[in-house]
């Protein structure tokens, strides 16, 4: 498009936004994100298997596991909300981090099973461990199975609109 | 026997209007995968005519700048939810004009805001006015309100449909009409004062 000497270059340049939408869309940025977002919550089901294994204990430890348990979802609310509103997750970006999600907390859940079968004393805390951790890895693949199959869709749709168009993918 | 080409213009526009359908449809999808490549193609060829719309509605180089770095953040982050990539056009526009509107707004919340008066937003004028007629022209559209100046804009200068300026706007394709009409009319008497005749 011709622009005329009123309306001058564009600024930024268009060379300049390439090269920001360049970070912007920086994978390392977001795969920091999810393993923070999958820290908070493995930590939050640590807490919660501890609060609920421990029925006896005094009123101020109580109020300290419920602080804890608030601060853990406040933190992935925060977490969640930037993922999906600030380093928004395009197709493929979802596909990887859901893949993550889905290992560990696979990891966290195997290993609250292995926790709960061989130590006696644990066995308690382990189960309920083992419970969240289950929850969060059906969670965690359902999002994977939906990620993936939008991606497919999409490149599937790319595929056929290239050639369609002559063009290349 | 061969066949005679398509030279029907109506076919051949139809078929030029489809493949650019077809190829926008094409860059929203790469966006939404999430391809470096089809970000880069979406702000070559897009950056231009929004700078020059923004630039129109704003007459201040800087916050025209400011104005479109939001935008375009806005777009990056938004281009997922695009369900409909025919309307890639009008909802390009429409974040852009949003985050126009938004900085207004706080400027005005802010009791900061100053009527740009002195230097009109600069508009692309026609190639083929002299230069005498096009800073009367540029200086008309800039004594336009900023509703009528921004139909004006998307409508003549930008030349999107009536449909897409109404999408832009949030506004029903009567007041599109009423508006460019109060908008000609502005600029026909503020042009003729200033002994422009054509």
């Amino acid at each position: 498009m011709n622009q005329s000497p009123t309306v001058g270059s564009p600024r930024p340049s268009v060379a300049a936004l390439q090269l920001r939408f360049a970070s912007e869309l920086s994978t390392r940025v977001r795969v920091i994100y999810t393993l923070l977002l999958l820290l908070d919550l493995v930590m939050g089901a640590v807490v919660v298997s501890l609060w609920a294994t421990e029925p006896s204990l005094p009123r101020r430890t109580h109020v300290a596991f419920g602080l804890l348990v608030t601060l853990a979802v406040t933190w992935a609310v925060v977490l969640i909300w930037t993922l999906l509103r600030r380093r928004v997750l395009m197709a493929r970006h979802r596909v990887l981090m859901t893949r993550l999600a889905v290992f560990f907390t696979g990891l966290f859940t195997t290993g609250a099973l292995v926790l709960a079968a061989t130590t006696p004393h644990l066995r308690d805390l382990g189960g309920v461990a083992a419970a969240c951790g289950g929850a969060m890895v059906l969670v965690a693949w359902m999002l994977n199975r939906r990620a993936r199959l939008r991606c497919a869709s999409l490149v599937a749709r790319a595929d056929a609109l290239a050639i369609e168009l002559g063009v290349e993918t | 026997m061969m066949k005679r080409p398509n030279r029907d213009p109506e076919k051949c526009s139809e078929a030029l209007k489809r493949r650019q359908q077809l190829e926008l449809e094409l860059l929203v999808t790469r966006c939404q995968l999430g391809e470096q490549q089809g970000f880069d193609q979406l702000v070559e060829r897009w950056h231009p005519p929004l700078w020059a719309y923004v630039s129109s509605m704003t007459g201040d180089p800087a916050v025209a700048e400011e104005v479109l770095q939001e935008g375009w953040l806005r777009i990056l982050r938004g281009i997922g939810r695009l369900r409909e990539p025919a309307r890639l056009q009008a909802w390009l526009y429409s974040i852009v004009r949003r985050t126009f509107m938004d900085r207004l707004r706080d400027r005005y919340r802010l009791k900061r805001f100053e009527p740009i008066d002195e230097e009109p937003p600069g508009v692309e004028p026609p190639a083929d006015l002299d230069w005498e007629e096009r800073d009367h022209l540029q200086r008309s559209v800039g004594e336009l309100s900023l509703a009528d100046r921004e139909t004006l804009v998307l409508f003549y200068l930008r030349e999107l449909q009536l449909e897409e300026v109404a999408e832009i706007l949030d506004i029903p394709i009567g007041t599109v009409k009423s508006r460019l009409h109060r908008a000609r009319r502005a600029l026909r008497k503020s042009l003729t004062q200033k002994g422009v005749q054509r």
